[in-house]
């Protein structure tokens, strides 16, 4: 990610937004974990 | 075992932290500890298969000179074991059983199958027994895959390096692997998308977004296991095979094969249709065998069989339609349709034709 931000706008904004951008995967897994674990928890090759 | 878990959190952090803290020649001592204690924690029956894999592995991997007896016989012998609790379990792939097929037994199954056909073939030269059962216990991959490489492997287990820009790579791969399974499979696709399709009334839409929800879902939970896998793997310093390349951006069936569960797809490729072609020469007949293989592996039914039959069908109808056009000098569509129209036509065409297979095994 910190390429992506840094070809598309540069050096220093990949600095301030790679880090934010981390945080707010966190946050958002963080929230999604409340809801309910539906998915592949029982799917076993 | 799921993998959005503080259990196995901790298994990962502790994993990764302890094996860079320890001298180099203990490393691998730490991830065989590892990898036997989680399997003894939650499959005792998978740590049992797993010693005899290994044992057949370090047998054959000493072998000088390429004894066909033997490495048939451990080829026979581990497919045996697969087949055996494949059978015995079938039909149970997507019910919720507590007693389910033992913890990575078709993953490992493979990637062993594979490294004895490549050291009887010569490509992997002969390797210690030690470094075969570092192939067959190592954790990152045994529980959903990829079903990793040997060749890559031994290099890297042989590189044994830190190297940061890798281990940096492998943080994010996880981070995005979970965002995939919390937040797209779980929260999106089996909260929101589910909870529509629940509130339609029977019928076509119903059926569509419940189809929809399943196939996605699926691509989500499936490709985020493989990203934190392969994030585990690269801060491990290992790099394994990507599974997943964007299927759902494919233009034809064939590339979405390319692209979906490629781990597996490669593996079919390399082990069922290029030797059926070779003592053959009927392109047919592999890609029906190829996807056949693909779909019992999932489970020995006769849904999964016909779902692999299916997908063959797709890839062998786009296959002879390239044929036609070239045999016949048929003008590009684009001399008639946009290019971006018929890339999105395209698209949504594959995916709905992916889509449909679910009908089978739903």
């Amino acid at each position: 990610m910190y390429g992506v931000i840094e070809s598309l706008l540069g050096r220093v904004w990949a600095d301030i937004l790679t880090p934010l951008w981390f945080v707010a995967l966190v946050l958002l897994i963080a929230y999604s974990a409340f809801e309910p674990n539906a998915g592949f928890r029982y799917l076993r090759l | 075992m799921n993998f959005l878990t503080i259990e196995w959190f901790l298994i990962m952090s502790g994993t990764i932290g302890f094996y860079w803290l320890l001298p180099r020649s203990a490393r691998a001592f730490w991830l065989l500890l590892v990898t036997s204690a989680f399997l003894l924690a939650f499959d005792v029956r998978s740590f049992v298969i797993f010693c005899v894999y290994a044992s057949i592995l370090s047998y054959v991997g000493r072998q000088r000179r390429p004894n066909r007896f033997v490495f048939y016989g451990a080829g026979i012998t581990v497919i045996s074991i697969l087949l055996f609790y494949k059978a015995q379990f079938r039909g149970q792939l997507l019910n919720p059983v507590e007693i389910a097929i033992p913890l990575g037994v078709s993953y490992v199954t493979f990637r062993v199958l594979h490294l004895i056909l490549e050291l009887y073939r010569r490509t992997i030269p002969p390797q210690t027994p030690f470094l075969m059962i570092c192939y067959v216990f190592f954790i990152p991959t045994i529980v959903i895959g990829p079903i990793n490489r040997g060749g890559p492997f031994i290099q890297d287990y042989k590189r044994n390096q830190l190297d940061l820009a890798w281990f940096s790579e492998g943080l994010e791969r996880i981070l995005y692997g979970y965002v995939k399974i919390a937040f797209f499979g779980n929260y999106l696709i089996s909260g929101k998308l589910s909870g529509l399709a629940q509130a339609l009334q029977p019928g076509i839409a119903h059926e569509y977004v419940r189809l929809l929800a399943v196939m996605l879902n699926t691509y989500f939970q499936f490709s985020g296991f493989s990203d934190v896998a392969i994030g585990f793997s690269l801060t491990l310093g290992y790099r394994v095979m990507e599974n997943f390349n964007w299927p759902f951006l494919q233009p034809n069936i064939a590339a979405f094969w390319r692209s979906w569960h490629i781990s597996l797809t490669s593996w079919s490729r390399d082990y069922i249709y290029m030797p059926l072609i070779g003592v053959y020469r009927n392109p047919l007949l592999a890609s029906i065998s190829a996807f056949a293989f693909i779909g019992l592996w999932h489970d020995i039914s006769v849904p999964y069989l016909l779902w692999g039959l299916y997908n063959a069908a797709g890839v062998i109808l786009w296959q002879n339609w390239q044929t036609l056009k070239r045999k016949y000098r048929l003008p590009a569509k684009t001399a008639f349709i946009p290019p971006a129209v018929l890339r999105t036509a395209s698209v949504l065409l594959t995916t709905h034709f992916f889509l449909a297979s679910f009908i089978l095994v739903t």
